[in-house]
């Protein structure tokens, strides 16, 4: 029972985040880690290799704001979008503290022309806290499409 | 396949009046045709890339023990960067003198013996054939004539010269050897790759839609380094406000280098000509992204390197990679960032080598926005194809007379880079 409800605390952890990033409050995206949060985002060759340089390595959640604001008011990038799916969610290991979870996704990219494609599939390995409003104490995504079709703006 | 015309122009066979129209000469007006047709692409893979040349193929320490392996491209030729039982590096090219399948596809790997899954013909790896299967036949014929040479069915193979652990290859018998290739450019790549063991920390691949040679356009261009991009301007990586150089051999080679906290009493002017990536308010929640450490003795921010035709170096701060060009069409080239550090570097100086690759790469704050930079033109020039770039900062013409150039305000190596490109094109 007790698992059940870690499993529905970690899926709508997941989906929430997603949203932000979907559908435009990507300002949320550091709200859904601890302060000292880890996020890292590895190509599969990498991880697989234990070679430690990342897509995006932010050490805690304020590298996360900086990472947003960057993406809101410096960065030069054309629009578009991003639309996330989750499959394949489960607990791995649960502790009185923490909970960590994998689960596969795919992105989905949306340019303003209009163009969807494919733009990485990969697995997410995270710990997340065991509180009433659970967050992300690692988020370790790990991409199988290491040939980023163009650049990678936002996070997945 | 497209032939050079008497007048110096690229003509493509069966295409008639399709000339390239580029008076003699001129390195500062680009035509865009140049990006756009495929008939020059092909060319240029013949007289470039398989021309005399040296292209980057990687790292020593990506192959560190007798039969490891890399598997990349020359160009649009796939080859194997090996080493022997006797510690000698190899560049073959990963076709099987058989029937011209790929010998081998992983990304890396060791073996003994390099084996084509098609018909089972074996090599050494250093590209000497050693095993072809009933070869005698079965005892009723078959087989092949017993003169047929061993010796003479290896995998080819191709010029290979190393600098403090990169690895180069060249079609080409009439290239120069690599010391004088790389020329004046030398000290600054011996700055980074000074021969201290390098490790490998990881690789980042992105798909680029545009043509292979903007990408030289773009890291020759000292110009645009603080315009488009905030974090240079802003945090003061690269101004061109700052003490810099650049410099450019005639072989293709150059260097753009900028020396950081230079330019105190310069830096206003640009928000005097009210320049967006100049952003004075602009802060990091968390300064540790660009606290570098100096490790060379001098407070050179960015220095990167371009070693025509196939590879770029960067350091910026203490991020250091190889940044690999390979030309996949006209209008698609692939970028492979080989991110390295010392072996000996101290865990906190490699924790900087890792936060601040997220300055660069696919994602980078400041390396993303080249990409863009580079697709967005791609998409302009369409149906441009009669019409020039206009490239002038800094006169008319290459640097090589007056060199290093001591500003960050000349596209000089740009047109450096032309002069070549013309000459090895012979157009």
């Amino acid at each position: 029972m007790e698992r059940d409800t870690l499993k529905a605390q970690a899926e709508e952890l997941l989906y929430r985040y997603a949203a932000a990033i979907d559908d435009g409050e990507l300002s949320q995206w550091p709200e859904f880690f601890v302060a000292e949060g880890v996020y890292k985002l590895i190509p599969r060759e990498n991880y697989q290799r234990g070679l430690p340089v990342c897509l995006i390595y932010c050490k805690n959640r304020a590298m996360m704001v900086d990472r947003v604001t960057a993406i809101l008011q410096a960065n030069q990038y054309s629009p578009h979008v991003y639309r996330h799916h989750y499959s394949n969610l489960r607990l791995t290991a649960v502790s009185p503290d923490e909970v960590t979870l994998v689960a596969n996704y795919v992105v989905h990219r949306t340019h303003e022309e209009g163009d969807t494609i494919v733009f990485s599939t990969g697995r997410i390995i995270a710990r997340m806290t065991r509180t009433a409003e659970p967050r992300f104490i690692e988020k370790v995504v790990i991409y199988d499409t290491c040939r980023i079709p163009d650049l990678l703006v936002f996070p997945i | 396949m497209a032939t050079v015309t008497p007048h110096g122009s690229i003509a493509a066979a069966g295409e008639t009046g399709s000339t390239l129209d580029w008076p003699a000469g001129d390195v500062s007006h680009i035509p865009y045709r140049v990006f756009t047709d495929p008939q020059i692409f092909q060319a240029e893979q013949e007289r470039i890339f398989r021309g005399p040349t040296w292209n980057y193929v990687g790292l020593e320490a990506e192959v560190p023990h007798e039969g490891d392996y890399k598997t990349t491209h020359i160009g649009e030729v796939p080859v194997i960067l090996s080493r022997d039982r006797d510690g000698r590096l190899h560049v073959l090219i990963n076709r099987c003198a058989h029937r011209g399948a790929l010998v081998l596809r992983e990304a890396f790997g060791s073996k003994k013996r390099f084996n084509c899954i098609y018909h089972q013909w074996g090599y050494d790896p250093n590209g000497d054939l050693k095993a072809v299967p009933f070869k005698a036949g079965a005892g009723c014929g078959g087989g092949l004539d017993e003169r047929f040479a061993m010796a003479e069915h290896g995998l080819k193979r191709l010029r290979v010269a190393t600098f403090n652990g990169l690895v180069f290859a060249s079609f080409s018998e009439r290239t120069p050897p690599l010391e004088e290739y790389l020329g004046g450019v030398m000290p600054a790549v011996a700055r980074v790759f000074d021969g201290r063991p390098l490790v490998v920390l990881g690789y980042l691949r992105q798909l680029v839609k545009a043509n292979w040679k903007l990408y030289f356009e773009n890291t020759k261009d000292p110009y645009h380094a603080s315009l488009l991009h905030l974090f240079h301007a802003t945090f003061g990586l690269y101004r061109s406000t700052m003490k810099g150089e650049i410099y450019a051999e005639p072989s293709g080679v150059g260097v753009l280098i900028a020396h950081g906290g230079t330019d105190e009493a310069k830096k206003d002017q640009y928000e005097r000509e009210e320049i967006s990536s100049y952003r004075k308010s602009y802060r990091l929640q968390e300064p540790a992204l660009l606290d570098i450490a100096w490790e060379y003795g001098d407070r050179v921010t960015n220095s990167i390197q371009t070693l025509f035709p196939s590879l770029v170096n960067h350091q910026i701060g203490n991020t250091i990679a190889t940044r690999h060009v390979i030309p996949r069409a006209v209008d698609r080239f692939e970028l492979t960032w080989t991110f390295v550090g010392y072996a000996d570097d101290p865990p906190e100086l490699r924790e900087k080598r890792l936060l601040q690759a997220n300055l660069v790469g696919p994602a980078g704050y400041i390396s993303l926005e080249d990409v863009e930079a580079l697709e967005i033109v791609q998409k302009a020039i369409q149906g441009g194809e009669r019409e020039t770039s206009f490239v002038e900062m800094g006169g008319q013409t290459p640097p090589f007379a007056a060199q290093p150039v001591p500003n960050l305000l000349s596209e000089a190596a740009i047109r450096g880079f032309w002069h070549t490109w013309r000459t090895l094109m012979g157009v």
